[in-house]
């Protein structure tokens, strides 16, 4: 079974290869733009196919003989060439379905932010770009391959060299304590490595009818299950989810608190004997207090990734999917 | 719907504790008003249940002043039930209340000096469930430093060091005040300053054995006010003398240093912002690099009391917990009692 990987030099595409090579029967191509692209997969030992996949010749030389194609190649948009770089990677797709052979299975990497608002009420439908590429994407692969193609909306994929894996872990190694900005309890949305290479095993096995599925982990795994597995033992974690946390208290206390006391040795010269023993004890805890959050924000890591404020999907609808702890364990 | 409650308060690091902490102080003196109760008002799961004096208006003052139980002292015995008792009080009246608290089996936190003497010290640990002694000088950022590159020996073995404290000006101390009273306080400057220096040469020299000796103490009646002695301080990578000096000559500067083969090392142990400063051991062309301090030790007072706190909270109901020689510093008390003791001698 020949797969190859439109795109395969990426984060994601290099850890699939290395997975995938391994299951008896299928040979991996990692399919690149270029020569410099080609330098992790030399590294990584990995033979790989240069081809322009947009552009027609180039495509149908490097398509035709596999068995799978899956697109993982996506080029980042411009500011000032949105629509030309939006069509760029809905070429791919459409080069990747029609230049493939009719046995071809097609597996194209959508992303659940084709979910739009349902996802984050931010995210306005109508106008984001993002948006907008990966369902029509999947429009191209329901419409042009509804025998054979699979559109995957991909869940954040973490796993090692993954870019959310080392954007969170960046915050977590080495803190005592961390504050983390993201409800405990709600579903990360988080898709793991090893159950994208089961849901893709079940996609080119054809264990799973074509259509499209949303890939997360299986069962979705909730922020703090995220944090306590990639924090290390002995971190004390606290979770916030609004702005009078701890180190915001800690900065209205201390700036009530100079204020106050710039100003308290001549209020308490002028304060009745009464009311100078409930000032004293407020100036002696601000005082106190405001040193402690100081303290506090120093050695507390605080992480706040713009992912954690997405709503929770429910579960992911790719069928009898292992559990996705047992999966990291077998790794 | 938040899952989690935001805390507003600040929650110790409570793998051990019990819930729900109740603090019963006695000594309503500066260090309660100033120090205890505003820091603990800050920690979850901590009530101060009272707050107790032998003189009824100061204990009222504090517990007017802070909304607490206040109790003036009169037969220890009925001082009320708490799970932890600190001894804000002078240590020449400690004993009772340590055998109190053996009693009751309640752990004690006390201020710093541990105990006037080492008999004393020993037989504190002798009988307290728990007790700790709050020497917050050892969690400033520049001890833990110092001490993390003594440890791991990353500038080889110290050749010499010294520690000088110095304190230059008005002591602050009223002619009634207990530190007018030896019996109340222990000694001079050496028990009550030298505390801290001794128990922060302790803290970087965890696994050493530490001796003294040309013990020079000058007295003024009957108050010690200045101490130089050489402390001998041999580890597995250690073997060194350190000038050890305390006192209030204008002329000196508190400054504690750790000269090694290529690199000296120094900073000022009174004050916890101070970094700790790197320059050739020669100094020869004034290039110094001075380290950034680590997030997680304090660089101010407070903070530095609210760690000592919190070091002693999450020791609360452990199966094993720290050595109590270590939680109280014995080799502090055995360090003083010696020169006291060496300097009585020459005297």
């Amino acid at each position: 079974m020949k797969i190859g990987i439109i795109g395969g030099n990426g984060n994601v595409g290099i850890a699939l290869a290395n997975r995938l090579k391994e299951f008896d029967g299928f040979s991996v191509v990692p399919i690149v733009r270029g020569p410099l692209s080609a330098g992790p997969l030399n590294e990584a030992g990995l033979p790989y196919r240069i081809a322009d996949v947009t552009d027609q010749n180039e495509a149908a030389e490097a398509l035709s003989d596999l068995d799978v194609a899956i697109i993982s190649a996506r080029k980042s948009v411009g500011l000032e060439t949105v629509k030309k770089d939006l069509e760029y990677n809905l070429d791919i797709v459409r080069n990747a379905c029609e230049y493939t052979s009719d046995r071809c299975t097609i597996i194209y990497f959508s992303s659940i932010s084709a979910y739009g608002k349902e996802l984050a009420d931010s995210i306005k439908n109508e106008f984001n770009s993002y948006v907008k590429e990966k369902r029509r994407g999947e429009k191209i692969i329901r419409e042009t391959l509804p025998e054979t193609g699979y559109a995957l909306r991909l869940g954040h994929v973490f796993g090692d060299n993954q870019s959310w894996t080392q954007t969170l872990t960046k915050h977590l190694v080495g803190s005592n304590r961390l504050i983390v900005r993201a409800d405990p309890q709600r579903k990360s949305n988080v898709l793991h490595i090893p159950t994208l290479v089961e849901t893709l095993q079940k996609c080119i096995e054809n264990k799973i009818t074509p259509g499209r599925f949303t890939v997360l982990n299986s069962p979705q795994w909730t922020w703090r299950e995220v944090i306590e597995y990639y924090a290390e033992t002995g971190t004390e974690i606290t979770f916030e989810t609004n702005d009078s946390g701890s180190s915001q208290i800690g900065s209205r206390i201390q700036s009530h608190a100079l204020e106050f006391l710039g100003s308290f040795q001549d209020l308490s010269l002028y304060t009745p004997r009464r009311l100078k023993s409930p000032l004293v004890q407020k100036y002696h805890i601000q005082e106190v207090q405001s040193q402690i959050a100081s303290y506090e924000r120093r050695r507390t890591t605080t992480v706040a990734l713009p992912i954690f404020d997405r709503n929770g999907l429910s579960e992911s609808t790719v069928p009898n999917l292992t559990p996705t702890q047992k999966l990291l364990k077998q790794e | 719907m938040v899952a989690e409650v935001v805390r507003k308060k600040y929650t110790i690091n409570t793998v051990c504790a019990i819930n729900m902490i109740d603090i019963g102080i006695i000594g309503a003196g500066g260090m309660a008003e100033n120090i205890h109760i505003p820091i603990l008002k800050s920690i979850d799961d901590v009530r101060v249940g009272f707050v107790a004096d032998i003189e009824k208006q100061k204990s009222e003052r504090l517990g007017n002043m802070y909304s607490i139980s206040s109790v003036v002292i009169d037969d220890i015995s009925s001082l009320p039930r708490s799970d932890v008792l600190v001894l804000a009080i002078p240590v020449g009246v400690r004993q009772k209340y340590v055998e109190e608290a053996a009693h009751r089996e309640t752990p004690i936190f006390c201020d710093k000096p541990f105990a006037a003497d080492l008999e004393t010290h020993d037989e504190f640990l002798n009988q307290a469930t728990y007790i700790a002694c709050n020497y917050q000088r050892q969690f400033y950022n520049n001890i833990r430093q110092m001490s993390d590159i003594l440890t791991s020996g990353l500038f080889g073995p110290v050749r010499s060091a010294y520690f000088h404290e110095i304190h230059p000006g008005s002591t602050g101390i009223n002619k009634d005040s207990y530190r007018m009273d030896k019996g109340l306080s222990g000694g001079g400057i050496l028990i009550e300053k030298g505390c801290h220096s001794l128990s922060q040469i302790d803290a970087m020299f965890p696994e050493s054995e530490i001796t003294v000796s040309d013990v020079d103490i000058d007295f003024v009646e009957g108050f010690d006010t200045k101490v130089q002695a050489t402390l001998r301080i041999d580890s597995s990578l250690h073997s060194f003398d350190l000038e050890f000096k305390l006192g209030k000559n204008r002329h000196d500067s508190t400054e504690a240093g750790f000269v090694f083969d290529d690199v000296k090392a120094t900073f000022d142990p009174t004050n916890p912002s101070d970094p700790v400063t790197i320059e050739p051991a020669d100094s020869s062309d004034g290039t110094t690099f001075d380290i950034k301090p680590a997030n997680e030790h304090p660089i101010e007072y407070i903070p530095a009391m609210y760690r000592s706190w919190e070091v002693f909270l999450s020791e609360l109901d452990c199966a094993v917990r720290s050595d109590l020689e270590v939680a109280t510093s014995r080799t502090t008390t055995r360090l003083i009692d010696k020169m006291y003791s060496d300097a009585q001698v020459d005297a």
